[in-house]
């Protein structure tokens, strides 16, 4: 198994083409399920509602 | 975990909450939380995995001031309004069993209890830390900016009170909080309590126990549908 990794890595290394930092996962947009409106939320900046 | 014919639904179903240890509604959401999962079919297949979540960030640390004096001064409050609105909610956590005493509440920069989630968590206590730093705010009215009383709150639950001392002091889990606040701020979320299923689902606010119960089937439909 380690040596299997290793030799990924020696791969990835050789192919100038791969870039140094893979960019971020965009996180997929959320499903905001139905909910009622007087529920309560507080706020970053203290209030509550 | 093993998979089988089952495909996903046998993996547990992950619930991410975003919260602050003062924030009234995020006590009885999550109150009101562990009242689906528990009337769930499938609780015992459910984690819930808490998030820092600030409130005031800039509240100066250390500090502390009754909540409601804080709501008088900052958002002009008249006396009258809030005692209104926290009879409503003292109300609706007397029904989910939560003991509300807001005139003793503090509001303080939360930071330092959120450390304590973390090296809770660090021990597999995360929600039991959850629970106590709730009750602490919202029933006991300690201070929650207080060292001494965070690392009381930890040994209470059986950790050791000097490495919570220590993780107080050294300003320890503070990529932990910071990579919380930025996965917030990159679902979106501006507001607390807030809850993510597996990913996907997400509701805002301390809702009623039935909406929760609807996220749970409609989560566990969903990995009960999705190929492994």
């Amino acid at each position: 198994m380690e040596s299997s990794n290793a030799a990924l890595v020696l791969e990835a290394t050789a192919d100038a083409e791969v870039p140094a930092t893979a960019a971020p996962p965009v996180p997929a947009p959320l499903i905001m399920l139905e909910s009622a409106d007087d529920a309560g939320v507080c706020a970053v900046d203290g209030s509550c509602d | 975990m093993s998979e089988s014919v089952f495909g996903r639904a046998a993996e547990p179903v992950v619930i991410d909450v975003w919260s602050d240890v003062v924030c009234p509604f995020c006590y009885l959401g999550s109150a009101v939380l562990k009242q689906a999962v528990e009337q769930f079919p499938h609780g015992s297949s459910v984690q819930v995995r808490y998030h820092s979540f600030q409130l005031n960030p800039g509240f100066p640390a250390g500090g502390a001031v009754l909540a409601d004096d804080y709501l008088t001064q900052q958002y002009g409050m008249p006396k009258a309004q809030i005692e209104g609105s926290h009879a409503q909610l003292a109300a609706r956590g007397a029904e989910a069993g939560l003991d509300y005493r807001f005139e003793q509440s503090y509001m303080v920069n939360t930071l330092d209890a959120h450390r304590m989630i973390h090296l809770a968590k660090a021990h597999g206590q995360e929600l039991d830390m959850v629970d106590r730093l709730f009750r602490a705010e919202f029933t006991d009215g300690r201070n929650l900016a207080d060292h001494a009383v965070l690392a009381d709150l930890a040994a209470e639950l059986g950790l050791d009170r000097d490495e919570a001392v220590q993780a107080l002091t050294t300003k320890a889990y503070e990529k932990d909080i910071r990579a919380d606040l930025a996965q917030a701020r990159e679902l979106g979320i501006t507001g607390v309590p807030f809850f993510v299923f597996d990913n996907k689902r997400a509701l805002s606010g301390a809702q009623p126990v039935e909406l929760f119960r609807k996220a749970l089937d409609a989560t566990w439909q969903d990995r009960a549908t999705q190929p492994a």
